[in-house]
């Protein structure tokens, strides 16, 4: 039987299990915050110590991830990931153990943002990409997607109720526990790294630095990359930042919190229906929508004055947007530049998507600061937003071989 | 109706229930004050 045959049989244990990893990596990560008081009244160490482990955590992951991504397509996702499991699981018991902020960065930091890159969107994606050919890819993102976000959406009340019953050690030991029994999930996701891939096209002979190179090379490329950095920003900014601004503007702490709960749920379904679309019109097409839209989104909500229900309605409408932009992302590097390598090009990719979301956070409060406003924020995050729906527009998404033929006819 | 269509038919709005009392489940428990107050204080940390 094909290997082809072979994913379409077995599809749904794949996509649960890819979902299932996604969702525990991505959940495990989301509830970072609610570690900051237990770690900070217990360890007596500053918040700042706290903040700088995660952002070492940020910019590790989008760093490792090109790396991890080259491992993947080289010896096949399914080690990454079970390495990548393994990976969480130590940081986080050495970082239920940890004794000072040095040892908590470099766990919770550098370990665990390592892992993330070889178990979260990209590993996963970049499997799921191989393992399905095109008719299914999209369904496949979609499925695993929307699980990793109700992963993200789930974890937050349990890990809270577990640090509130135990202790955030305890809590921490009990999270390595579950990415210990899921490692195994990780076989079900062997892919064809080899010739055999889904799609099996010339792209497959190509050595990997080539294929880089061509990648480097490709306008379409970097205008993926400027347009999921300003993904990061938008991402980043308003996760960070408008609960502090909801309040600013006379909402109530629960009204805040519920706009977060909002968006993490509407982001399931939103997830699920970008890919769908995905699958069905032009990747690059829908991005420029997806990116419209939140521009849209955002230029309602800074016009009309801040209420309970216009923040739940802009929460709803933008958690719905919020990480469709990954498959739609994925999506379109697989389709210019084939499955081959796509777990190190979207590596890449998801680089500038980081840097972006540095940006965010430390602009946002930086532009506070200074202006004692959210404002200009809100307004950098408009137009960002109008330049990602442009610069998608552009881009030739025609395969690197059908377009290297055309222009170069034998 | 045989029983293989009744399930066909109402199967996947049956697993569909569960799951949206879930989902509403949790998303009350994202309410709770101590929740609330964590995610808004660790909230610049949380960030995806």
């Amino acid at each position: 039987m094909s290997l082809a045959k072979d994913a379409l049989r077995n599809r749904w244990l794949i996509v649960i299990a890819a979902g299932a990893i996604m969702g525990a990596a991505l959940g495990v990560r989301h509830v970072q915050g609610l570690f900051l008081q237990p770690v900070v009244a217990t360890q007596g160490w500053s918040r700042e110590a706290f903040g700088f482990a995660l952002a070492v955590q940020n910019l590790v992951w989008g760093l490792a991830q090109p790396l991890t991504g080259m491992v993947a397509d080289r010896f096949g996702s399914a080690k990454v990931l079970f390495l990548g499991m393994l990976a969480y699981a130590l940081g986080l018991l050495l970082m239920a153990s940890a004794s000072d902020p040095a040892v908590f960065a470099l766990t919770n930091g550098v370990l665990i943002g390592v892992a993330l890159s070889g178990t979260a969107f990209g590993a996963v994606y970049g499997a799921l990409s191989r393992i399905f050919a095109d008719g299914q890819r999209a369904w496949a993102l979609a499925v695993a997607g929307a699980l990793g976000g109700i992963g993200q959406f789930c974890m937050v009340p349990v890990v809270q109720a577990l640090i509130a019953a135990i202790n955030w050690q305890g809590a921490a030991v009990v999270l390595c526990i579950v990415m210990l029994t899921l490692a195994p999930l990780a076989a079900c996701l062997r892919d064809p790294t080899k010739l055999q891939a889904a799609d099996c096209t010339e792209e497959a002979q190509v050595p990997m630095t080539v294929a880089i190179r061509q990648a480097f090379r490709h306008r379409g490329f970097w205008l993926l990359n400027l347009g999921f950095m300003a993904c990061g920003f938008q991402l980043a900014f308003i996760a960070t930042h408008m609960p502090a601004y909801l309040l600013e503007q006379g909402l109530n702490l629960r009204q805040a919190g519920a706009t977060l709960a909002i968006i993490a749920l509407t982001n399931v379904f939103g997830t699920y229906a970008c890919a769908q679309l995905g699958g069905r019109w032009p990747a690059r097409q829908v991005l420029s929508a997806l990116y419209a839209l939140r521009v849209l989104a955002m230029a309602a909500f800074f016009a009309v004055p801040v209420t309970p229900w216009s923040a739940y309605l802009f929460s709803a409408a933008m958690g719905f947007l919020w990480l469709g932009t990954v498959p739609l992302t994925n999506g379109v590097v697989a389709q210019i530049f084939g499955v081959r390598y796509i777990t190190t090009l979207f590596g890449f990719v998801f680089l500038g998507h980081q840097i972006g979301g540095f940006l965010g956070v430390w602009l946002g409060g930086w532009v506070y600061d200074n202006y004692h406003s959210y404002d200009l924020l809100w307004l950098g995050s408009i137009a960002i937003g109008l330049v990602a729906a442009f610069v998608h527009r552009p881009i030739d998404d025609r395969p690197l071989a059908q377009r290297n033929a055309a222009e170069n006819p034998a | 109706m045989s029983s293989i269509r009744i399930r066909k038919a109402y199967g996947p709005i049956l697993a569909f229930v569960p799951c949206v009392f879930v989902l509403v489940e949790v998303f009350r428990a994202w309410l709770d004050p101590s929740i609330t107050l964590a995610l808004l204080d660790g909230g610049g940390l949380l960030c995806r």
